[in-house]
């Protein structure tokens, strides 16, 4: 057992390093070596290690932890030797499949827009247009093209329709009704937590720990909790390290330091090679012309616009989406994402109904865009992906609705019975809370508190769980409808909840 | 490293079931897989590599033959080398089910020199699954190692910088040149070497090049950025919206294509590291 955890050792550390290597840290620490050889302290006989020492005192062996604690974070741990690289995206033969006929469906669909409305995928913009489009870049919320004529690929209930048909082909999906069936809509057997695995994995959250969303408001003294936690955070902060910042923030971000924490989990330094990828893809935007762009427009439009607390930022959405569709650095995250970029003039992720709403928090957080961009590039490549693809990862869509019906089901058989009764199956109103992560439906501040936990913990389970006590939350008047619609009110307006609470209540305080 | 599998023979698998199998609605639990070695060669086992396909739990069984027992085949013995080995954690679900297994010599209970016949025997306690077997099962004999266990040591610590090379008379305007060909002919040694996966910034240099393939007999040189006569619209993986064109696409005279094609004599490199890397309009 041993010696195949030293081989597992070291495939990791040969993984990192050859991720690592040829990257701009590399490169920096290189120099910085180099630029150290003036320096008196650093003597030929004990070079190895004064220089070791030099980077140590100076912060950049702190750089390079972080670096290698988001690589361990982003990246699974290497597969064995003997499976191929598509085992690495997805395990389940079954799920691939499924992905890819999935896949070809929105393609078609992308495709016969294009021939229906005559458009190409792509064109070259005129000089004349170039020059309109940077002049306005700032504003291109002020544009008003017609695009009456698209449609958005698709909705998230399409994507619910595909999951609820998913099944193992070896698993007795039996037309009787038995203890193998689900009652509810996913029928797929992954293996979720229950809730006293639960509350051991959100351990942070239990009710003898203090917690901003709680322990922050204004009945409570600040003294008690508050002052310290945010003490503690600029501590984090000036140590500069990654693995304590994500330690921190399980407990709440105080709202002054938020957006250098997450940076700092995320790894995101602004450098200026960042800053020049940023305004490479800029000049992309402005020399061609994809029909994707069209749809992103069209979903800003639908979706954020129309939002109270984000309309604001509609220019800022332009300027990160445009760019992310012509990311190609993205399709690096799709060597451990079950799905495969479309090989085709469409060479990132094609948009759907609710998208720019993962964008949409970011821009109460971050103001200069290339900053903006790069944090949600990185969310996006970590988590957001999983909500819109399909796989049998614990944080992908699958595992989180089975999450939540077993939740439901454990907890609140009656209500879960009832609603089912009534033909609505709990998870036709959560799915969209979910496969948005919330954005658009709770309060911002309370969205923030929440994806805070998500960075903390590097896992979208808590999306389930929550969904789960908001369920439970309003459960006295979900047992008195007698129709889908009628539920669907109960729960349509989720922006009074306060997040914090009813996750600890349904965890930690419910009698089960 | 070697990775050759030893030659065996690999029976499907057998249930073991009580009463008549084809009208008995139970499933069974309970597989066996055969594994026969060519009689005249027994193995001295290293490591047994296969896919898992729904088995819950495996126990392992070998058959050794034992340097006195020549001649006499009554004295083999089964010995039982892993009992029990959980391969699906929770049977009811999917963890585990279609991973890729390894199993060493040193995890077994007992010696596994001399070998001569395998039993896997396969439980799978849970009714929901169908069919539950093991799939690419490969046994590799001693003193050949499976692709993982051999890491040279030096993987795990960064490689030195090289130093570029010395240029040599006979170039055009040999400062100007000399200071930017560093820069590249070190870009191009890191692409050669080409073990990153790491994406390879922008090069900021004053004068662009061409990328070219055996040409007139040069050796294919290197791509990296071009010039603004450059009207192709496909994008490279640089990012920069900008590609690789021929030399006779390049507005400049004589000077640049001298010093081009010293750069091809100078820099010697294949090119191909660079060329596989989303050139995909190239003839």
């Amino acid at each position: 057992m041993m010696l195949e955890q030293d081989t597992g050792l070291s495939l990791a550390i040969a993984q990192i390093v050859q991720r690592l290597k040829g990257s701009s840290l590399h490169s920096q620490l290189e120099r910085q070596a180099r630029g150290s050889l003036h320096k008196p302290e650093i003597k030929l006989e004990s070079l190895k290690e004064d220089i070791k020492d030099f980077l140590k005192t100076s912060g950049w062996e702190k750089r390079l932890q972080n670096a290698v604690y988001s690589e361990l974070n982003v990246f699974p741990s290497p597969c064995h030797p003997a499976a191929p690289p598509e085992h690495m995206k997805e395990p389940l033969v079954y799920m691939r499949k499924a992905q890819g006929s999935w896949e070809k469906r929105i393609l078609k669909s992308l495709n016969s827009m294009c021939t229906e409305l005559s458009i190409p995928l792509a064109r070259k913009r005129p000089i004349g247009e170039q020059k309109e489009l940077f002049n306005k870049w700032n504003e291109m919320g002020t544009d008003e093209p017609d695009l009456s004529l698209f449609r958005p690929v698709y909705a998230p209930k399409d994507f619910l329709e595909v999951l609820m048909n998913l099944r193992n082909p070896n698993y007795e999906n039996g037309d009787q009704p038995s203890f193998r069936n689900h009652l509810g809509l996913i029928q797929v057997p992954l293996k979720v937590k229950d809730i006293p695995e639960l509350k051991d994995y959100f351990s942070e959250l239990g009710l003898n720990t203090g917690q901003l969303g709680i322990d922050d408001s204004t009945q409570v003294p600040p003294e008690l909790f508050e002052n310290e936690h945010v003490r503690v955070g600029q501590t984090v902060l000036t140590e500069q390290d990654s693995a304590a910042a994500q330690q921190y923030v399980r407990q709440g971000c105080p709202t002054a330091l938020r957006a250098e924490l997450w940076a700092l989990i995320l790894n995101i330094s602004n450098q200026p090679e960042d800053i020049l990828y940023y305004e490479q893809l800029k000049s992309n935007v402005i020399q061609h012309d994809l029909l994707v762009d069209s749809l992103i427009y069209k979903d800003v439009k639908l979706t954020a616009s129309n939002d109270d607390y984000y309309f604001v930022f509609e220019d800022y959405l332009y300027q990160v989406l445009l760019c992310f569709s012509r990311d190609t650095s993205v399709l690096e995250h799709f060597s451990y994402n079950s799905a495969t970029p479309p090989k085709s003039y469409i060479r990132g992720v094609i948009p759907f109904h609710g998208f720019s709403m993962y964008v949409a928090p970011l821009c109460f957080l971050y103001h200069e865009p290339s900053k903006l961009y790069q944090i949600f590039r990185e969310m996006y490549v970590r988590f957001f992906f999983r909500l819109h693809s399909i796989s049998s990862h614990p944080s992908g869509i699958v595992s989180l609705c089975l999450l939540f019906e077993t939740l439901l089901q454990t907890h609140l058989p009656q209500l879960f019975y009832h609603l089912r009764e009534i033909g609505a199956q709990p998870l036709r109103i959560s799915f969209k809370w979910m496969v948005r992560a919330f954005s658009g439906y709770l309060a911002t501040d309370q969205l923030l508190l929440l994806w805070d936990r998500i960075l903390g913990y590097n896992s979208l389970e808590i999306l389930a769980v929550l969904a789960a006590a908001v369920f439970a939350f309003r459960a006295v008047n979900l047992m008195e409808v007698t129709s889908l619609a009628a539920a669907e009110a109960v729960l349509a307006d989720l922006s009074t909840l306060k997040v914090m609470p009813l996750l600890q209540i349904f965890l930690f305080a419910t009698v089960t | 490293m070697a990775t050759r599998p030893a030659p065996c023979t690999v029976r499907s698998p057998v249930a073991l079931q009580v009463g008549d199998v084809k009208t008995d609605l139970a499933r069974p639990g309970v597989a066996v897989i055969d594994v026969a070695l060519p009689p005249a060669q027994p193995l001295d086992l290293q490591e047994i590599v296969f896919k898992n396909s729904y088995t819950a739990f495996l126990t392992v069984r070998v058959q050794r033959r034992h340097p006195c027992d020549v001649g006499r085949a009554s004295a083999r013995k089964w010995v039982t080398c892993l009992w029990n080995h959980c391969l699906m954690p929770s049977p009811h679900t999917e963890a585990g089910s279609q991973d890729y297994f390894s199993l060493f010599r040193h995890q077994l209970l007992c010696d596994v020199d001399q070998v001569t016949a395998v039993r896997l025997i396969l439980r799978q306690p849970s009714p929901v699954w169908l069919h539950f077997t093991l799939e690419e099962l490969r046994l590799y004999p001693r003193g050949q190692q499976s692709l993982q266990t051999d890491f040279p040591s030096w993987l795990s610590h960064l490689a030195p910088q090289q130093q570029p090379e010395n240029l040599h008379g006979g170039v055009p305007d040999p400062e100007k040149v000399s200071t930017e060909v560093q820069q590249l002919w070190v870009l191009t040694e890191m692409i050669r070497a080409n073990q990153t996966a790491a994406r390879i910034g922008r090069f900021d240099v004053s004068f662009q090049l061409a990328l070219f393939i055996a040409h007139r007999g040069w050796p294919p040189v290197l791509g990296l950025l071009c010039g603004p006569a450059c009207t192709e619209g496909a994008g490279c993986i640089l990012g920069t919206g900008s590609i690789c064109c021929h030399p006779e696409l390049l507005p400049a005279g004589h000077a640049v294509r001298n010093a081009i094609k010293l750069l091809g004599k100078l820099l010697r490199v294949p090119g191909s590291g660079v060329l596989e890397v989303g050139n995909s309009h190239l003839p």
